[in-house]
């Protein structure tokens, strides 16, 4: 049976919440961002991204493209309050919804034309529906497949509509730009135009064995995708893989403890996360970006899995104590993976491995989490975290 | 070479020996066995290079000579035979095998590459009777480790001296610890740790044995029975100080019927979460309540009549862990010594055997 996938992408969420919120925004253009002077734009409103603003682009930047913009922190736990609502919204029309991230989804709706039409029906109401529940608009794009519904959903950006119908999708491919190709960068795309192909149809008329040696397992995916051809399905949800927290420093520095008090902030951080969630993971890794952009990451795996900040900062800091910067740091990221399930029970130890105070020391961050759900972040505070 | 052996022998005897033969190898030569025949009989030989088994097997030489051949397709093939006798007769590297209308011709290789059983040069050595030896090592084996990166909870710990051996063994969640009373004039007081492996392997030929010749070296551990000899490395210390976390002071004590105790054990963890196994006694007067509640899958709860006079106490435990432990008691009640919800418990058989004191321990598992 063919299958009809659909892609749902809000428009501008961040920007479009904050106007949500704040209806005096509407029609500026808000730019939301890292509050500080050297953050990156996270999301930017149409109003914004007409002056030339867009995400990933540093702050100081978008300032200087857009200086009456309206400039304003993240704030996340709002944003994914809205996308829960967001998606119990999409849950309405299949139970196959599978979020990619806040503000965008795939949902398998195949076999739902008894119960809401064709495809363009249903996208109206989906769209009618996400509109009624949030105030929002999103973009929906409607094809076979997943990568061909993704490429819809950016074709008639805001509150857009393509449905690409089985029968088109031959002649929707080969006049599709091979930049517009899901998980093409600048880079990949220089590489095929020097071999003549402009276009994703034009993958056909090269010799598969070339793109695949070219390219590998990436050069596989081109070529089926060339013939309309993506397998994969649409996974309902998916167990978190990693969880992980990174930050642009306010200023460079080679400086070990400005770096090791950000890497105490991030642990605590990720630690809460994991336990919030029921996790333990078992590798820790250091991420850093240098001032030249060149970025490494070092991991170590732990015998036991830990949802400690303590061992996390622990972990992270011998990974950074064996680096030797060259060149100064300007992000420091700290992630968690190999995740397992923390489970409230816990097999207990004849012989006390690893620190003897592991078992204090959860007693002491699980009561530090209590305070913060009652009091809010920054309520208890690491004493050398303190400004 | 030309043998002809009982069907019944060469299988009991193959299947005991392909235990030994590496399923993954980067020597070729290890995944086979060797098989020898000379004036003093049959013999079949298999090393991973840690342990080492020569076992004779009775039959009739007719002619002499060696050969190497792979091991678990020999295992495979005289599994799957039926007949009286078997004819094994080496031409070169290849080993032709006939039992009634059945022929297979394997390909093996030449006997020379194959590794010459290791010269045992021990420190100290003891005969012991096989059926101690045995019960010995039930009693502690089940709770070695499996964790790699602790190596030397991966092994049993042998305790030799002259008027005791004993074996204790411990994954860090629980400790199993038998002792017997022997009189080892002869002895050098020693402390090793042996592989789990060779201590199995030993357990498929002593049976039937009237004696088992130990001997004990720096780095290795024989065993010598009338037909078979097994030579293995033993795994390097240091094991982790466990007197200091058997338990002295636990007072509460739990009298229960073994049997009963694990029957309630198996029933209740049905419904136990998978990863934790957990179940949780509630002790109060004379009473034992097992229960077990796990989200999405349900709940389970089942009333023991025990002895128990403290005060009531709620402690988890992984339920596995309990029927280990049942397992390898072999009173029919038991005494569980408690402390504390997150310390360690002590199980011992209520009458100990004449010959052997035995304490398991195990650690709760939190109740969250």
């Amino acid at each position: 049976m063919m299958r009809l996938i659909a892609h749902i992408d809000m428009d501008a969420f961040f920007a479009a919440v904050e106007m949500l919120d704040d209806p005096g925004l509407r029609g500026r253009p808000v730019i939301v961002g890292g509050d500080s002077r050297r953050g990156v734009v996270s999301a930017a409103g149409y109003e914004a991204r007409a002056f030339g603003v867009h995400s990933a682009m540093p702050i100081f930047q978008a300032k200087r493209l857009c200086p009456d913009g309206v400039f304003l922190p993240v704030r996340m736990e709002r944003y994914r309050e809205v996308s829960r609502d967001l998606m119990r919204c999409l849950g309405e029309f299949s139970p196959l919804v599978e979020q990619v991230s806040v503000d965008e989804a795939f949902m398998d709706c195949t076999g739902t034309g008894k119960l809401f039409g064709d495809p363009e029906r249903l996208a109206v109401r989906i769209k009618k529906r996400i509109v009624e529940l949030t105030s929002l608009t999103c973009s929906v794009g409607m094809a076979p497949c997943k990568f061909l519904a993704k490429i819809a959903s950016d074709m008639d950006k805001p509150d857009g509509l393509t449905v690409i119908s089985p029968g088109e999708v031959r002649r929707f491919i080969d006049g599709l730009p091979i930049g517009k190709v899901p998980g093409i960068g600048t880079r990949t795309m220089e590489c095929l135009k020097k071999i003549g192909i402009t276009h994703l149809g034009d993958v056909r008329n090269y010799p598969g064995k070339l793109i695949r040696e070219m390219f590998g397992k990436f050069g596989e995916r081109l070529i089926r995708n060339a013939d309309g051809i993506d397998d994969s399905p649409v996974v309902p949800y998916t167990e978190p893989k990693s969880v992980s927290s990174e930050r642009t420093l306010p200023e460079d520095t080679d400086d070990n403890g400005v770096l090791e008090k950000h890497i105490l902030r991030q642990s605590g951080i990720i630690a809460r996360r994991l336990r919030k969630h029921s996790l333990r993971g078992r590798t820790v890794t250091l991420k850093l970006k240098f001032s030249d952009f060149r970025q490494i990451t070092r991991s170590v795996t732990l015998d036991k899995p830990t949802f400690l900040g303590g061992t996390i900062y622990r972990e992270t800091v011998k990974l950074l104590a064996a680096e030797r910067l060259t060149k100064s740091v300007r992000l420091v990221g700290v992630g968690v993976s190999n995740l397992e399930p923390a489970g409230g029970t816990a097999q207990q130890d004849l012989f006390g491995t690893g620190s003897p105070s592991e078992e204090k020391w959860e007693r002491a961050e699980r009561a530090v989490d209590e305070i913060v759900k009652r009091y809010g972040d920054g309520s208890v505070k690491r004493g050398r975290l303190l400004d | 070479m030309k043998v002809i052996i009982p069907l019944l022998e060469l299988s009991r005897k193959v299947s005991a020996i392909s235990t030994v033969v590496p399923s993954k190898t980067t020597m070729p030569i290890l995944s086979t066995m060797l098989i020898g025949a000379d004036g003093n009989g049959i013999t079949f030989s298999a090393t991973d290079l840690d342990i080492s088994v020569t076992s004779k097997v009775k039959g009739r030489v007719e002619v002499e000579g060696k050969i190497a051949v792979p091991g678990k397709k020999i295992a495979e093939i005289v599994k799957s035979l039926s007949g009286d006798e078997v004819i094994l007769e080496a031409d070169r590297e290849k080993l032709t095998i006939i039992c009634c209308k059945s022929r297979f011709v394997v390909n093996g290789r030449s006997s020379d590459d194959f590794p010459t059983m290791p010269k045992q040069e021990g420190k100290t050595s003891f005969t012991i009777n096989p059926g101690l030896l045995l019960k010995l090592i039930q009693k502690s084996i089940y709770a070695v480790s499996t964790d790699l990166t602790r190596p030397a909870l991966c092994g049993v710990l042998w305790e030799v001296d002259r008027n005791r051996l004993a074996m204790i063994s411990t994954d860090g969640h629980r400790l199993a610890k038998v002792e017997t009373k022997i009189e080892l004039p002869d002895v050098k007081k020693m402390d090793v740790i042996v592989p789990p492996k060779a201590l199995s392997t030993l357990k498929a030929y002593a049976e039937g044995e009237e004696k088992i010749d130990v001997d004990i070296g720096e780095n290795s551990i024989s065993f010598e029975m009338s037909g078979t000899s097994i030579y293995s490395r033993l795994f390097e210390g240091p094991f982790p100080n466990y007197q200091k976390v058997i338990p002295a002071a636990n007072e509460k004590e739990l009298v229960v019927t073994k049997s009963v105790l694990a029957d309630a054990t198996r029933r209740v963890a049905i419904l136990s979460d998978a990863l934790t196994h957990q179940v949780i006694f509630s002790l109060d007067k004379d009473k034992l309540k097992l229960h077990v509640s796990t989200q999405e899958i349900g709940e389970a709860s089942e009333e023991i009549e025990a002895s128990f006079s403290s005060d009531p106490l709620e402690i988890g435990y992984n339920a596995s862990y309990i029927l280990d432990i049942m397992r390898t008691i072999d009173s029919d009640e038991i005494s569980f010594l408690l402390d504390r919800p997150d310390n360690a418990g002590l199980i011992k058989p209520v009458s100990q055997e004449a010959d052997i004191k035995q304490v398991c321990i195990i650690m709760p598992l939190r109740i969250g």
